[in-house]
């Protein structure tokens, strides 16, 4: 018996069009215990599926079909069953709070069904151990990592035990080491409680190998519900294809009649399959006289406050023009800060920051904001203030207006449509509202362009179009730093990578150079070709040297 | 202070309003300096105050400016000081207002007792017992917005700034720099309420009969300070409704007080330090034992 079926189901929202259907004809069904993945483009319906699943938070619209749970249908069960039995963790964890500590916030759920004080105890009690949050309890939330954040959004919706567990893109903001600490939390969750798990996720390494079961989306409609070793020889020429982890997309390429699933089996049949060479030679460093020094940061020390240690201690960093510099490192090195520092919005307590080969104190008045450096936040839209994005785009404070011709040809070549720029910027998915708030701050023709973090939330299409564009600007003459913990996207992205530790720069080279050296900070690729390729640190050229290799021979 | 935060909210919320009231509504300068008296000897006992000098001197500013700006208002009374602009600056004035900065800084002193002892979250159980919930969940939720609201004002504060949106040059243009900050961390907040809300209906919040797990039991402790206190209140306010602390300022300063009444007044005020000290010495005893 299928705890969960969804038969011919179609939605959409009570403004659209007569034919806009957000969600067209979705049919599947999942036992107890099984984990479904929910995979597609930002937009396709993913979330909107979630939440039709959850009857509480149901968008309004017009809904036909059926969702049957439990054999009942979804409608008819009543709200208290559907509260306990159905769990849903939203995307941030922060917006999702309601309390101030991480006690109450484990409470809410069963204080809202009225369960007796002694058994709320009990449950946090259990909870708690369970996800090891005890050091926890008396913390406010405000004061916890990401990470810890959504591990409680988690506790305090497990806390009921539902028998169905929705998530939407719950790592989509989270660092590496926190996403794979929390797919082993649901693991956990699925194996020693049984929940049925539905989850829609862009950054698939980490649960596609627990999944059962692969329903994949395209502009709202089902395209197929497979188990992902068959869903990857399904999707081998789609865009989205991009999106899987190195070792299915080597699979799918080299036509294995077994799907490789992890990095440790792609690592075996890479060794048995082709012969070992010599790669330690370095690559030589591109030559710098070609190209000019953007910004130079020379024994630069940063603390916020009188008696803390030092975030930044003795740093020296440099980029140049034409070139696209990654900086990595682990969560609360200081990497945004470092990029503040860059931009001039902190201040260095000791050492110099030339930009241009001035000192960065010799610009007055916000000059360095118009023509020199320009920074793009984590949050892209926090540069929105307008109701309507052109609106935005034209009125630039402390520039002179811009043509509307400028503006489209700036967001034309950044690949945003022209009808994007009539709405709202609320109404913009991550990847489009990203792209206008580059669009701006490309307006004010920036030399240094900094970009903190802006893989997060995207899918592997729209991190393709970022990382081109990035490509794009650099060759036009800019220099290009962007902060992220990808190092994937970094691979693809960068001339160079820069990894910040201990408050400095530890160490700084060329992409193909710092991928092969390092064993954590790196890419699957690099791993698996390690003394076989010298050069396969992206999954493209693992894949090319193996058809190039099979060519050979 | 575990003794005083063990207490149930509602009592110590009784207890804070019978020292306050009777401090507020009458004019009384004994009974206003008795307050803040044993304000500041509670607040120092109990650790709420921790740099007394600091304090001490915001106090001491508040007293002087309240003091000598109230005779610059008010003319009345007969002994004339000195003049300023053509206005009698006078001493019962000058009185007046010393008169009222005491209750004022007794006010200050006495709500940072309060907000050491009652929590957020005793607040909003409080609220939940007398069915106030959407009350309680609007201060819940206000308050744990407030270091986040400050987290978000500095980020966006620095995204504007690095992407030039923010201007130093003239005061209009950085007045409306300050704006669009405002605007979009206003556009920020509506965007998490609404993911708050679909949060709290996914947890069940439209549910109806929720339990409260910080609701504590009656204790003797809580017994012994609602009657203590119902008792001395009642017959401070019989005494100032018979008119023993009868106080007028202009034309002349008159006081009158009842000692017996000033002194259970006194007693009243005492409480959190008498609990306290119980608290200190049942812990020494305790420890020669352990």
């Amino acid at each position: 018996m299928a705890l969960l079926s969804v038969e011919n189901l179609s939605f959409c929202y009570p403004l659209a069009a007569q034919n806009a259907f957000k969600l067209n004809n979705i049919s599947f069904s999942i036992e107890s215990g099984e984990m479904l993945l929910l995979y597609g483009k930002s937009g396709s319906g993913k979330s909107t599926l979630l939440k039709l699943l959850k009857p509480e938070i149901s968008p309004y619209g017009k809904m036909t079909g059926k969702i049957i749970f439990e054999d009942k249908a979804l409608s008819s069960i009543s709200q208290k069953e559907s509260v306990s039995k159905i769990g849903f963790v939203a995307q941030n964890p922060s917006s999702s709070f309601v309390t101030e500590k991480v006690i109450t916030e484990l409470a809410f759920l069963l204080e809202n069904l009225n369960f007796p004080k002694d058994k709320i105890l009990q449950r946090i009690a259990e909870i708690s151990v369970f996800f090891g949050l005890e050091s926890i309890l008396d913390r406010k939330l405000y004061t916890l990592s990401s990470g810890q954040k959504q591990l409680v959004n988690l506790a305090a919706v497990m806390v009921g035990y539902p028998q169905l567990l929705l998530l939407d893109e719950p790592t989509s903001r989270l660092d590496p080491i926190s996403t794979e600490n929390f797919y082993n939390t649901l693991s956990k969750i699925r194996r020693e409680l049984g929940t049925t798990i539905v989850l829609c996720e862009h950054n698939i390494k980490n649960v596609i190998n627990d999944c059962d079961n692969m329903l994949f989306l395209e502009e709202g409609e089902q395209k197929f519900l497979l188990p992902p070793s068959l869903a990857s020889k399904r999707l081998e020429n789609h865009p989205m294809f991009l999106g899987f982890p190195c070792s299915y997309r080597l699979s799918a390429s080299l036509d294995l009649s077994k799907t490789l699933k992890t990095p440790s089996e792609c690592m075996e049949f890479v060794r048995k399959s082709y012969k070992n060479e010599d790669i330690s030679k370095k690559e030589d460093c591109v030559s710098n006289d070609d190209l000019s020094v953007a910004f130079e940061l020379k024994d630069v020390y940063f603390r916020f406050e009188k008696h803390s240690r030092d975030i930044i201690s003795d740093l020296n960093f440099s980029s140049n023009y034409g070139e696209v510099t990654a900086i990595c490192g682990a969560n609360g090195t200081g990497k945004s800060t470092l990029l503040n520092i860059i931009a001039g919005a902190l201040p260095s307590l000791h050492g110099k920051v030339i930009i241009d080969k001035k000192n960065i104190s010799s610009y007055k008045n916000g000059s360095l904001y118009r023509g020199n450096v320009a920074l793009l936040p984590q949050n892209p839209r926090d540069l929105f203030t307008q109701d309507c994005v052109l609106d935005d785009l034209l009125s630039l404070p402390n520039y002179p207006k811009k043509s509307e011709q400028e503006i489209l040809t700036v967001v034309e070549s950044l690949g945003l449509e022209r009808g994007l720029l009539d709405l709202n910027p609320l109404d913009l998915s991550e990847g489009e509202i990203q792209r206008a708030a580059l669009a701006k701050l490309l307006l004010t023709n920036p030399r240094i362009l900094l970009l903190d973090e802006p893989d997060k939330g995207l899918d592997c299409v729209n991190l393709r179009l970022l990382s081109d564009t990035l490509r794009a600007l650099s060759s036009q003459g800019k220099c290009v730093v962007l902060v992220t913990h990808n190092l994937e996207f970094a691979a693809q992205a960068s001339d160079k990578i820069a990894m910040l530790f201990g408050g400095r720069i530890s160490s700084y080279d060329t992409t193909r150079n710092f991928l092969m050296d390092n064993f954590v900070y790196t890419t699957d690729a690099s791993r698996i070709s390690r003394n076989v390729f010298p050069c396969a640190y992206t999954t493209e050229r693992l894949i090319d040297s193996c058809l190039h290799k099979m060519g050979d021979d | 202070m575990k003794l005083l935060q063990g207490l149930r909210p509602a009592s110590f919320c009784i207890y804070f309003i019978a020292v306050i009231s009777i401090a507020m509504f009458s004019i009384s300068p004994i009974l206003r300096l008795i307050c803040l008296a044993m304000g500041i000897i509670n607040a120092v006992f109990l650790h709420v105050i921790r740099k007394p000098l600091r304090d001490f001197i915001f106090y001491f500013f508040i007293l002087l400016l309240i003091s000598f700006s109230n005779p610059l208002f008010n003319t009345r009374g007969n002994t004339v000081l000195f003049y300023v602009v053509n206005r009698a600056y006078t001493l019962e004035a000058l009185f007046y207002g010393i008169n009222n900065a005491a209750v004022l800084l007794a006010v200050l002193v006495w709500f940072r007792i309060f907000s050491e002892i009652m929590t957020s979250d005793k607040i909003n159980s409080m609220l939940k017992s007398f069915h106030f919930h959407s009350l309680a969940s609007i201060l819940t939720l206000t308050l744990r917005y407030i270091p986040t609201f400050k987290q978000r004002y500095n980020e966006i504060h620095m995204a504007h700034k690095t992407s030039g949106l923010l201007s130093d040059e003239f005061i209009l243009k950085k007045i409306a720099s300050q704006l669009r900050v405002f605007f979009s961390l206003a556009t920020y907040s509506f965007e998490m309420s609404a993911s708050t809300a679909e949060s709290m209906k996914a947890r069940g919040y439209l549910l109806e009969n929720h339990t409260d797990i910080n609701r504590s039991s009656v204790k003797l402790s809580d017994i012994i300070i609602i009657s203590l206190t119902v008792i001395l209140f009642v017959m401070l306010y019989i005494s100032i409704a018979l008119g023993s602390f009868n106080t007028s300022f202009y034309p002349d300063i008159s006081i009158k007080f009842s000692k017996s009444c000033a002194i259970v007044y006194f007693i009243l005020c005492t409480f959190p330090t008498v609990f306290q000290a119980k608290e200190e010495l049942s812990w020494r005893f305790y420890q020669s034992k352990i």
